[in-house]
């Protein structure tokens, strides 16, 4: 998806650059850029004009304020990050790198090339969520995986086992990114697929979800009712602090809870249907 | 020993909405900062707050990690919400469209107190005031000062 930037000169200054910005959060600009004259405001769709008309801004008296449109075009703007990424050992098990990095010397080597997607094994909850799911059984196991991102953790349900997977993320950047990780790995069966909670069609033995805390707690009974008899949950993506809301929501939809992990300040938690 | 800063990124971003696109991707990509694990914290400790403007000053260090500390919105983005205000008055000195009351605008003063180039409540409290006017919000009651 290409954006667009505005930049608005605005003069004088104040206080009509802050009045400008309480206007546009009115609309879907996503993030601003103050600057020494003006404001820079980011919007997530290719626009081709813009106008002040009903502005507050361009009401005020002896206010000055001109704008200039750019589109943005996509790009990954995380390569230089990626350039210089570290492979991540998760045990003598498993091991998480770049494809120009040298095997980790682990059991099993995950290749990931990351782009803008969630999910190196460099966060706490990618880490986390990849040491539980060494201890679980995924042989011929269903999976789903709830914002897979890169794809990493759909990646080795089909490693250990695992005869299918859905890997489902809101992202269209995502799904992309996780069909060139499965060409790196060599799988075949997982079905990358852009959407949200609603694209869920199926049931499974083991549900995946590393997001954040208000979508979990928001969609975690469309997971559950999605879940088999017996289906494992596996979710992180949220503070330590955060850990009793997730169970509380968990356990009033049936689930059981099984076990906390952390690292860092970073919780995953383990439930079972 | 402190840790050589390289950068000092200051943007204003929803809350729970931080994602890799422009500008924070090309702001912390440009310094060999993982962008996705700046979003994965700003949206976790931004999660109470969904969808309102926060503005976040991010210090990248020498060795490509960072912090950040999150503000509190711009007192123009409060007084919105005070006012129970959409897009604001299109003509502020003819037509007055909201109102605040002088309790609401020491709130917000209260709270952008360390942000503002003030040294008494009293001068914060008529700086957000000023900017109340000027948005065409009529501010309720006796003058307390």
């Amino acid at each position: 998806m290409n954006y667009t930037s505005i930049t608005f000169t605005v003069d004088p200054l104040l206080p009509a650059r802050d009045i400008l910005l309480a206007e546009l959060s009115d609309t879907n600009a996503e993030s601003f850029v103050e600057t020494e004259t003006g404001l820079i405001a980011y919007f997530p769709e290719e626009i081709a004009a813009f106008s002040l008309e009903g502005y507050m801004v361009n009401a005020m008296e002896g206010v000055e304020v001109t704008f200039e449109l750019q589109v943005i075009e996509r790009e990954n703007w995380n390569a230089a990050w990626e350039a210089a990424f570290q492979p991540i050992i998760v045990s003598e098990k498993l091991g998480v790198k770049a494809p120009f990095h040298a095997a980790t010397g682990c059991e099993m080597d995950l290749i990931i090339q990351p782009k803008m997607s969630f999910g190196t094994g460099h966060h706490d909850t990618t880490w986390l969520m990849l040491n539980e799911m060494l201890l679980l059984n995924f042989n011929t196991k269903h999976v789903l995986d709830m914002g897979s991102g890169t794809g990493v953790l759909a990646i080795l349900a089909e490693k250990m086992g695992a005869i299918k997977i859905d890997a489902i993320d809101i992202d269209d950047w995502s799904t992309e990114n996780c069909q060139e990780n499965m060409d790196l790995n060599a799988c075949s069966i997982i079905r990358p697929i852009q959407g949200d909670a609603s694209a869920i069609k199926a049931n499974y033995d083991i549900v995946l979800a590393n997001i954040n805390r208000n979508v979990l707690t928001a969609d975690m009974h469309i997971y559950v009712a999605a879940m088999n008899p017996n289906a494992y949950l596996l979710l992180s993506g949220f503070f330590i602090s955060d850990r009793e809301i997730l169970i509380s929501k968990a356990e009033s939809l049936g689930l059981k809870h099984l076990k906390s992990n952390a690292r860092n300040d970073w919780s995953c938690l383990v439930f079972m249907l | 020993m402190a840790k050589e800063v390289a950068a000092l990124i200051k943007l204003q971003v929803r809350g729970g909405a931080a994602n890799p696109s422009p500008p924070i991707g090309p702001a912390l990509g440009s310094k060999g900062v993982n962008i996705m694990e700046f979003c994965k914290q700003f949206n976790a400790r931004t999660q109470d707050r969904p969808g309102k403007v926060l503005p976040v000053v991010i210090t990248v260090y020498g060795d490509k990690s960072f912090d950040f500390v999150i503000k509190t919105p711009p007192a123009a983005v409060q007084l919105m919400d005070a006012a129970k205000l959409k897009g604001g008055s299109p003509e502020p000195n003819r037509k007055k469209v909201a109102t605040v009351s002088w309790d609401q605008v020491r709130t917000i003063a209260e709270e952008k107190m360390p942000d503002l180039n003030c040294f008494t409540m009293e001068s914060a409290m008529s700086m957000i005031a000023g900017t109340a006017r000027s948005m065409g919000i009529t501010i309720e009651g006796e003058r307390p000062f």
